[in-house]
């Protein structure tokens, strides 16, 4: 039997090889992700479906994209065990975001952004993508 | 060749002087950054400045003042750029590819500043750094520590940390 040390830098992986699970979505003509442990479900959203939830991207304050009801997902978030169902464009991913890529927000930006939830960004070769805690999310709305 | 003859009181007084200048170097300096917004010349507190930087790529972050212009990478850390054109009340530059970016530090923040041009960084006499007189604009009393002549321009030192502070809280 393993003997688990009790200094924590023995147990956790170094930094450099820990990811994030993330699910990513465009909102806003934005790539943005959140925590995959806070998403429940994901299905396609149907005709009977459509306008019945609201879009994730004005939650967060992003300007609102019109989308056919095809390209829409219905997304279930489970947040302190109550599930809250949105609407998002597809395509919607699942990723592995490396730590290194992940930085918090630069002090003026988390001083004077405007979306809600906005907790952390992910730089890449490819553009930004935005990172939303959604537990502030429901806490601010 | 005939040798310059001097009298005794021309070399002290010519030893006293050169005392005297090494007296002066020893006067408070300050290191300041200058630079260019709109043909008007600022200054920063050298020791507020990390880095000058030019040729970086702006990543825009929506949801944020348009004088946040974005996010850039610096070896691996990201910083915010903000643009001083409208805390001072200048138009917006036109041509932004030339811009440099000072990164800066103060009250605990950091950030990009986009700037048009960097015109110098040098070690001014703190005597040189006057008072901002009191017919300075509204908008500039609470930004400005300092008043100089640099090249025949008249250079407007700005004080870093309270723009930080301020632009924290909705200023600009």
């Amino acid at each position: 039997m393993s003997q688990v040390s009790g200094n924590l830098r023995h147990v956790l992986p170094p930094a450099s090889s820990t990811t994030l699970k993330v699910v990513t979505f465009f909102a806003g003509g934005q790539r943005c992700a959140m925590e995959a442990r806070q998403v429940r479900a994901l299905r396609p959203l149907t005709d009977e479906d459509s306008g019945t939830y609201p879009a994730i991207g004005s939650l967060l304050g992003l300007p609102e994209q019109n989308k056919s009801c095809s390209q829409l997902q219905v997304l279930t978030i489970s947040l302190s065990g109550s599930d809250v169902e949105l609407s998002v464009a597809a395509p919607v991913e699942l990723r592995e975001l490396a730590f290194d890529l992940i930085h918090p927000l630069p002090d003026l930006v988390a001083a004077r952004t405007r979306l809600r939830g906005l907790c952390a960004l992910v730089m890449e070769t490819d553009g930004l993508t935005l990172i939303f805690d959604l537990r502030n999310l429901f806490t601010d709305v | 060749m005939k040798q310059q003859e001097i009298t005794l009181d021309q070399v002290l007084s010519q030893r006293r002087e050169a005392i005297r200048e090494i007296v002066n170097v020893d006067e408070p300096m300050a290191k300041l950054v200058i630079f260019e917004l709109q043909g008007d010349w600022f200054a920063f507190q050298g020791e507020k400045i990390r880095e000058i930087l030019s040729q970086v790529d702006v990543f825009f972050v929506p949801g944020c003042p348009t004088s946040l212009e974005g996010v850039i990478n610096v070896r691996g850390d990201i910083e915010s750029v903000i643009s001083l054109h409208e805390l001072l009340q200048l138009p917006e530059s036109v041509e932004i590819s030339s811009s440099s970016y000072l990164l800066g530090s103060g009250v605990g923040m950091s950030s990009g500043i986009r700037v048009d041009k960097v015109v110098d960084v040098v070690d001014v006499l703190l005597s040189k750094i006057h008072k901002p007189p009191t017919t300075l604009p509204e908008h500039l009393r609470a930004i400005v520590f300092g008043i100089l002549q640099f090249k025949e321009k008249t250079v407007t030192a700005l004080d870093l940390d309270r723009i930080f502070a301020d632009y924290s809280h909705g200023l600009g």
